[in-house]
């Protein structure tokens, strides 16, 4: 039954039919095959789904992407960058990277990440002679910071189903998160040495107290956003969805004070559209709070566990066997649907083999991030290709040093439980 | 064609969700005011945003259907010649016609039986937040139909 199921999910959505439809239709064909279940049933669960604060965080952060991005705020940053980092070899391409480790500061999605950094960086980098396929990899990948540094939806999404703390996962996506950032700006120096890349060996200028502290002063109140939210949620003054909220506020005043982008009339249009964005996401997560209770009662879960203890009972080669699973069907199906699949059994494996519930997010986050550049199906990489405009065989060429820099992130993620659960449990306990 | 008439539905719903949205927003906000700075917990204010979301995500799934901003992988489909891809294509359209009656017949039954119940918060019939369920299905129901209308029109003429 369960294979019957799966399969049937696997194949509507392989042919084309939207995630949201391919899920309730699992459930629906599920709950109306087994005996003693009652279609109600579908709607019942679907909306205990809903029924839920934590999973709030997620309109509020998608809103608060949305202001940030018509705030202009992403320009800001990346001229900081510039400054920053610009003066190094392949200076833009570190600034872009440190630019998108910025905004994930203050922006929960990679796609947002992804989309408002490529949509300033790119331009630049293609007239320095940059190469549009590595330029548009690059960002897709650095783009996954957005989700992994916290705020983060995936984060959101994982917690309110697993039931693991939101805040906590979010302080556990820290270090991780720079990492992933340094681990690529590391790829992009391999790359300056390589003979068919002479872009990114050319200088611009050097580096100045002078212009730093100059750009500081226009640039503070973006940099201000990640103090607020962060440092919000580790004094313990709100909680990670009432931090959306607040980072609404933020990006509004930011917009229509700061930076004077943002007017009264453009707010209806905004807030239409976190609705729509909100609905791609949170519909899909309805509707398999219904099949995935339907596979829960089918005992899929414990059927996932059984196959893992199978295959070992170290918890390290768990999550390692975890993470192959959960990539290789990401570069399929959509990433979100296969976390949100995998999200039940996940929390009971972390429990029968005592495994940190924040490495175990991390772990999950991390591989959908990676499932979400991973070519044929890599929704990041769509943005930044078209941003790009350029072909999309071209960037999928580019695109595997960066997946083998952030692969190798969540490799030690997974040996050293501590990279995830260190900031996490000092300050939270 | 119901060409007048169906856009104004169509911005009834669209506004609606805008301003369910903004409401929530600032909703949390003076929650977040209320506690921190004149010390006191509003009982109503998270049951508020949950039933404000619910309604978000079920009016949402239509407007995001009318469109065409449902994730889907297009690798397959989009391969298609003509002739097979509106086939599959009506097929879909079939799949959200009874998706959408579904939404409103189950949300119907299920909201019979909850407005029994009071809700701990807001202290209203559970069958507020459900409501939801069946006027965005009755929302999607009718995007549906049209989709069909206007497709069949196309193939007449």
């Amino acid at each position: 039954m369960i294979w019957i199921l799966l399969a049937l999910m696997l194949g509507t959505m392989l042919l084309g039919m939207p995630i949201l439809l391919a899920i309730a239709l699992v459930g629906y064909v599920g709950i109306a095959a087994v005996p003693g279940l009652v279609l109600p049933l579908f709607a019942q669960k679907m909306f205990a789904q809903l029924d839920s604060f934590t999973l709030l965080a997620l309109p509020y952060f998608i809103l608060a992407g949305a202001l940030m991005s018509a705030s202009g705020m992403s320009k800001q940053l990346v001229d900081f960058s510039r400054v920053l980092v610009g003066h190094l070899r392949a200076g833009l391409a570190h600034a872009s990277v440190v630019a998108c480790m910025v905004f994930a500061g203050v922006s929960g999605s990679s796609t947002a990440d992804a989309s408002a950094i490529s949509a300033i960086v790119i331009p630049t980098m293609k007239q320095s002679g940059y190469k549009p396929g590595f330029a548009a990899a690059l960002i897709a990948t650095a783009g996954t910071i957005g989700a992994i540094i916290p705020p983060s939806m995936t984060m959101v999404v994982y917690g309110s189903i697993a039931q693991v703390s939101i805040g906590g996962l979010f302080l556990g996506g820290i270090i991780p998160g720079i990492m992933v950032g340094l681990f690529l700006m590391a790829t992009i120096k391999i790359y300056t040495f390589h003979p068919d890349y002479p872009e990114l060996r050319v200088t611009h200028g050097r580096f100045e107290w002078g212009a730093l502290g100059r750009s500081l002063l226009e640039v503070w109140p973006a940099l201000f956003g990640p103090v607020i939210i962060i440092g919000g949620i580790l004094t313990g003054i709100f909680t990670a969805t009432e931090a959306g909220a607040v980072a609404c506020l933020y990006a509004l005043v930011l917009g229509m004070v700061f930076y004077r982008r943002i007017k009264w009339r453009d707010l209806p249009g905004i807030l239409l559209d976190s609705a729509v964005m909100t609905t791609m996401v949170s519909g899909v997560i309805a509707v398999a709070g219904a099949s995935g209770w339907l596979l829960g009662y089918l005992e899929f879960n414990e059927g996932a566990l059984k196959f893992v203890t199978s295959m070992s009972q170290h918890p390290t080669m768990v999550l390692l066997i975890m993470a192959a699973v959960m990539i290789v069907l990401g570069t399929f199906v959509d990433s979100l649907a296969v976390l949100l699949v995998f999200a039940p059994a996940a929390i009971q494996i972390s429990k029968v083999y005592g495994i940190d519930p924040f490495q175990m997010g991390l772990v999950m986050v991390m591989c959908n991030q990676i499932g979400a550049v991973s070519p044929p199906t890599a929704p990041l990489l769509f943005v930044t290709t078209s941003i790009a405009q350029t072909s999309y065989s071209e960037v999928n060429r580019h695109v595997w040093w960066f997946m083998l820099a952030e692969t190798l992130v969540l490799v030690l993620v997974i040996l050293m439980p501590g990279l995830a659960g260190w900031i996490p449990h000092y300050f939270l306990g | 064609m119901p060409g007048r008439a169906g856009s104004a539905v169509d911005r009834c719903a669209e506004a609606l969700a805008a301003a369910i949205f903004g409401l929530i927003v600032c909703i949390a906000l003076i929650q977040v005011f209320c506690r921190y700075v004149i010390n006191y917990s509003l009982s109503w204010s998270e049951e508020a945003q949950i039933f404000g979301h619910i309604w978000i995500v079920f009016l949402g799934i239509p407007i995001a259907y009318r469109r065409g901003a449902h994730l889907y992988i297009e690798t397959f489909c989009d391969k298609l010649p003509p002739g097979p891809r509106s086939v599959f294509n009506l097929l879909l359209e079939l799949t959200w016609l009874a998706f959408a009656l579904s939404l409103m017949v189950l949300g119907w039954m299920v909201a019979r039986i909850a407005h029994l119940q009071e809700s701990p918060g807001l202290e209203v019939p559970m069958s507020y937040p459900y409501a939801g369920m069946v006027l965005g299905g009755a929302y999607l129901f009718f995007v549906a139909v049209r989709r069909i209308l206007t497709r069949a029109w196309r193939v007449g003429a």
